[in-house]
Parts: structure tokens; C-alpha cells; sequence
């Protein structure tokens, strides 16, 4: 066993009836890391993403940060121990502000009773690029701010560990971009990071470091150009998708 | 609880709406006996606006309907009406401990917060009938007065009584006021919406969840104390009634508003007020049309009242629009 490990995955199953959505996944995050987590539509990324922050608890295999189990934890556990998401199909609390969903992960979050409360809040709307929407009730705001603001809640939060569901999914070039940078940036205030998304040049801005899924299975885990020459990555995920 | 920001914002700006709720219902609790010479009706309506508050505090912010819930409320007035004729306690303390038996017995339902609405909903009922059978039970007769009702009318004063009732009204009303405008009504209404984003947010939603209930039920567990003092005598039927401590209680605040702060007062003193004229003339139909109401609510304004009586008063304070 690696000591070192922020996150160790390790032989994860989780079955949806007689569907084995994750058949098995281990994989590891060292300090640092960005691992850019691909795979066809149904191979099994956002399960492996629900598992580890909480929201589905898996039939086999254990979850380890920093070394400790984590996987039989409530959500709110593993946030305080940090680890957080954002979600693919973005969960705002829309009757509330921007700046209150942003509060919530600020007073609830890791390192909750801050003293510097309105100082983070604001760093964070500056960040997600959400400030002039502070006081604008969240159900208001277009998808891809949505998207930012489920960034910005789980940035306040503090998380080590951070695990980055098809963010750039959905939007244009220009502001796939302007997230990729965004990472890069997030990158700097945490241990580690996930990013799962099927458009590969967006990964490729990301990060080297992939893990390939396909139906349930870790087919593939290397470097990104090595990724895509190989034949059974090739096969089930670049064939279907076209090659992007 | 989050005390070093319990308010976000700050808690002054409660004033214009602290006000807005206090001087009418102050207004009518004092004004209204005189008008209408019948102080028990006025006593009633008190305990409802206090079972209103204390549903919404469930139903509205935390999204769970308890059927069941007028189960505090029965179990309130039997602590205090035990332990004021077994143990001769003083009034105020013997009400007090009858609404930390019911909060005591919510605290059974807690495991049940975990499960979706519905299995709360139908547990509620059961807990209902149970104590029903106990407290009703002629083995206990010695203890609850079984099916012949309870006495301690040694203790009896309508008009203190009247007066706390009032009182406690007003502050179950203020009480939801200060949840809606803290962290912690925040945190509920965000685990109302989302159980799932909120959890990640670091709110242990099953906790703010258990607070909740705790003090619903021991807001409806005070209610059930004041009313039985009122009452001095009380068969187990005329406290264990879910017609009117639990349905016409979820029908007030549906009317008016669930999760609001003005919704269930305003809801309840419309509501409770037709009640008590119709009942005068068609004493039987009278549930028939309420549950009609029930249905068309839920059907048509879910939200209530409420949103409209916001924008009506926009309108009159604003006509302009608001900036
Ligand atoms: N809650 C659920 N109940 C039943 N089946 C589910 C559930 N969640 C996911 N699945 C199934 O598990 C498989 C993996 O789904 P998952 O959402 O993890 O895929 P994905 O890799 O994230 O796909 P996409 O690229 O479309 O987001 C799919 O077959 C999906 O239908
Ligand atoms: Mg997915």
C-alpha cells in the first residue's frame, strides 16, 4: 500500500440491480495530481464520482484518504474531511442568492465559523466569475454560471480533494477554455483533482494523466498521448466518438 | 449550530417584519373578546397559530408532512394535565416538562428522518394511534384517567392562561421569523431543496433536520399544555384529534404559505375564523368542504396565499415598483 496517497480507490463495485455500473475500479491520486477520468456516455464516471464523495455507497471495494476509510461516511463527513464535487447536472439551491448558496459551504464546510466569511465569499464569486450575481437568486443564472456556482460551492468548502464532473460539458469553445484555465488555477488550492469529461482536447488542456472507463472497467491508465494510441481505448471511446 | 453566524445578515433588519406580525395579532387577541364576547375561541385560535408555526417549522423548512403530528400536542396536554394532578406541580413548569415529553418523543421519529417523506408521513399516523390507545387505555385509568378524561381544575385560570396562550403565540410566530432569517432556516431550506448538493456543502442535513423537529414538537407540546389548562377536564378524544390538531393545522398552513413567516398566521386566522362562522350553520358538511379545500390547494396554489399578499402589498407600498 502507498502511504502517500491522497486518494486510493481501491476494487470499487457498484451495481444498479443486475447492472454493474463500476466492476471493480481502483486507482490512485498523489498530491498534485489531476487525473483526467474519460470513458463513453454510461461507462460509469459519475457513479465512480457519486461513490467517492458520498452520495452512493459502493457494494465492494474500500475508499481511503489520506489512508483513512471513508467509504461508509455520510456526504457531510467526507466534505468535512475534504473531499467535494461538482455535479454534472448542476444542483443550485435556486430559491436562494448566489452569495447565500456560496454562505452555506462557508459556514457549513470544512472549515466552517470563519471569521473572514464575507472575504472568502467575495474571492470565490471573483473566481467563479459570479460577482455581479451575487444577490441574484441561483434558479436565474444560465447553465454554465450554474456550473460555476456548483465550482464555487465546492471550493468553499476547502476540499482536498476535488472531483470535477463534465464542467466544460455543454459549453462553447471559448468558455471551455476559460474553465480549463479556471482549473489550473483551482488546481493551486487543492491536494488533488478529478476531472471527468468526454471532450479530449478539453482534457488534453488539463491535464496528461488519464484513466480510461468503459463499462464499468478501467480499460486503460497512462498518459494521455499514449491514451490515444492505444487500441482498445481507440475501440470503445475514440471509435464511438469520433475521434475528438 | 453555527452561533458566530447565526444571522448572516443583520438581525435588526427582523424589525419592520417583527412588527407586521405582532400589532395585528396583538391587535386581535385584545381587541377581539370584546367584539366577539367569547374568550375561547380566541384561546383556540391562539393554539392553533402555535401548531401552524410549529408545522411549518417541519413541514415548511424541512419538507417532511407528519399526518400525525397533532401527537405532541395531545401528549403535551397530558404531561401537564399528570403531572399538575399526580404531582401537584406548579402550572408554568408542569407545561414546560409536558412540551420536553413530546419533544422527547419526537425524538423517536429521528431514524425516520433518513427515510423519504412518505414513510414519515405514515409513522406519524401510527405513533398517533398508538398513544391514543395508551393514554386512552382503561388499565391506565389510575394514571391518564383512561377513556373517562383527566381533571386539574385546581389549577384552573381562563384568563392567564388566555394571556400565556397569546404571548406564546406571538413567540412561536417570532421564533419562525428568527429561523427563516438565520443560518440555520438557510441550511433547512437548502436541505429542503437539495438533500444531496447540501449534504456536500458540509450540513449534516439529518442533524438541522432533528433540530427542526425538536423544536416543532415542542412548540405543539406547549400549545397541547395550554390548551388543556383551558380546559381543565379533557376526555383523550377532544386532545388525540387528528381532524382538527393535525388536518385542519396542515389545511391553515397550506392555505396560507408553508415555509413563509407570515403564511401560516395569516393562514390560520382566516381559516380558523370560517371554521368557527360555518360551523354555527352546517356543523357536519363542514370537513367535507375542508377537505375540498385541501385538495384544491394543493391542486392549484400550492404555495398559498402568501406570494400573493407579498405582491398585493408591493403593490400598495410600491406602486411604483420596488428599485
Ligand atoms: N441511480 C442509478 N440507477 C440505475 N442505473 C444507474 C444509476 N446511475 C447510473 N446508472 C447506470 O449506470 C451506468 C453508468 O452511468 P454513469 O452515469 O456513471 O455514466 P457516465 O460515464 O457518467 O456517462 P455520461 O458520460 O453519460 O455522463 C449507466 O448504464 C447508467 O444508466
Ligand atoms: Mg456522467
Amino acid at each position: 500500500m502507498d502511504g502517500g496517497a491522497v486518494l486510493e480507490v481501491n476494487g470499487i463495485v457498484k451495481r444498479f440491480g443486475s447492472l454493474e455500473a463500476l466492476g471493480g475500479v481502483s486507482l490512485s491520486l498523489q498530491s498534485g495530481d489531476i487525473l483526467g477520468l474519460i470513458g463513453p456516455n454510461g461507462s460509469g464516471k459519475t457513479t465512480l464520482i457519486n461513490v467517492v464523495s458520498g452520495l452512493l455507497y459502493p457494494d465492494a471495494g474500500s475508499l481511503l484518504l489520506y489512508g483513512r476509510r471513508i467509504d461508509r461516511l455520510s456526504p457531510h463527513r467526507r466534505s468535512h474531511l475534504g473531499v467535494n464535487r461538482t455535479f454534472q447536472i448542476p444542483h443550485p439551491f435556486t430559491g436562494l442568492t448566489v452569495r447565500e448558496n456560496i454562505d452555506i459551504s462557508l459556514l457549513f464546510g470544512r472549515l466552517g465559523n470563519r471569521a473572514d466569511l464575507d472575504q472568502r465569499a467575495e474571492d470565490i464569486l471573483k473566481l467563479a466569475g459570479l460577482s455581479e450575481f451575487s444577490e441574484h437568486k441561483a434558479g436565474n443564472l444560465n447553465t454554465s454560471q450554474k456550473k460555476m456556482l456548483d465550482l464555487a460551492k465546492a471550493l468553499a468548502t476547502e476540499p482536498k480533494v476535488l472531483l470535477v464532473d463534465e464542467l466544460a460539458a455543454g459549453l462553447n469553445t471559448s468558455e471551455a477554455e476559460a474553465v480549463a484555465r479556471l482549473l489550473k488555477e483551482v488546481r493551486k488550492s487543492v491536494d488533488a483533482m478529478i476531472v471527468v469529461e468526454h471532450v479530449m482536447n478539453f482534457i488534453k488542456r488539463v491535464t496528461e494523466d488519464v484513466v480510461v472507463l468503459d463499462a464499468g472497467k478501467v480499460i486503460f491508465s497512462g498518459k494521455f498521448i499514449d491514451a490515444v494510441k492505444d487500441s482498445k481505448v481507440r475501440e470503445v471511446y475514440l471509435g464511438k466518438a469520433g475521434g475528438t | 449550530m453555527n452561533f458566530r453566524h447565526f444571522f448572516l445578515k443583520d438581525p435588526k433588519r427582523m424589525w419592520p417584519e417583527a412588527s407586521m406580525l405582532v400589532a395585528p395579532l396583538a391587535v386581535i387577541f385584545i381587541l377581539g373578546p370584546d367584539i366577539y364576547p367569547n374568550q375561547s375561541i380566541f384561546m383556540e385560535l391562539a393554539v392553533f397559530i402555535m401548531l401552524a408555526d410549529a408545522l411549518n417549522i417541519v413541514y415548511g423548512y424541512t419538507g417532511y408532512l407528519p399526518f400525525g403530528f397533532g401527537v405532541f400536542f395531545a401528549v403535551g396536554a397530558y404531561g401537564t394535565a399528570i403531572l399538575i394532578s399526580h404531582a401537584s406541580w406548579q402550572v408554568a413548569p408542569a407545561i414546560i416538562a409536558g412540551a420536553c415529553l413530546a419533544a422527547l418523543l419526537s425524538l423517536l421519529f429521528t431514524p425516520l428522518l433518513r427515510l423519504s417523506g412518505a414513510y414519515f408521513a405514515i409513522s406519524s399516523l401510527a405513533a398517533f394511534e398508538a398513544f391514543y390507545l395508551i393514554f386512552s387505555n382503561t388499565q391506565l385509568t389510575s394514571l391518564t384517567g383512561g377513556p373517562y378524561g383527566i381533571s386539574f381544575t385546581q389549577v384552573y385560570n381562563a384568563n392567564l392562561d388566555y394571556t400565556a396562550a397569546v404571548v406564546l403565540a406571538i413567540a412561536s410566530a417570532i421564533v419562525v421569523l428568527v429561523i427563516s432569517k438565520s443560518t440555520f432556516g438557510i441550511a433547512l431550506q437548502a436541505i429542503r431543496e437539495d438533500r444531496f448538493a447540501v449534504e456536500l456543502a458540509g450540513v449534516s442535513s439529518l442533524r438541522y433536520r432533528t433540530y427542526a423537529w425538536l423544536i416543532s414538537s415542542f412548540i405543539s407540546g406547549i400549545a397541547g399544555g395550554l390548551f388543556g389548562w383551558y380546559q381543565g377536564f379533557f376526555y383523550p378524544e377532544a386532545v388525540f384529534n387528528l381532524t382538527e390538531f393535525s388536518v385542519l393545522v396542515i389545511v391553515f398552513v397550506l392555505f396560507g404559505g408553508k415555509g413563509t413567516v407570515f403564511g401560516p398566521v395569516v393562514g390560520t386566522v382566516i381559516l380558523f375564523l370560517v371554521y368557527e362562522i360555518l360551523s354555527l350553520t352546517f356543523s357536519n358538511s363542514l370537513l367535507i368542504i375542508f377537505g375540498l379545500l385541501l385538495v384544491v390547494l394543493v391542486l392549484f396554489i400550492p404555495n398559498g396565499i402568501e406570494p400573493l399578499l407579498r405582491k398585493a402589498a408591493d403593490l400598495l407600498l410600491y406602486p411604483d415598483g420596488r428599485d
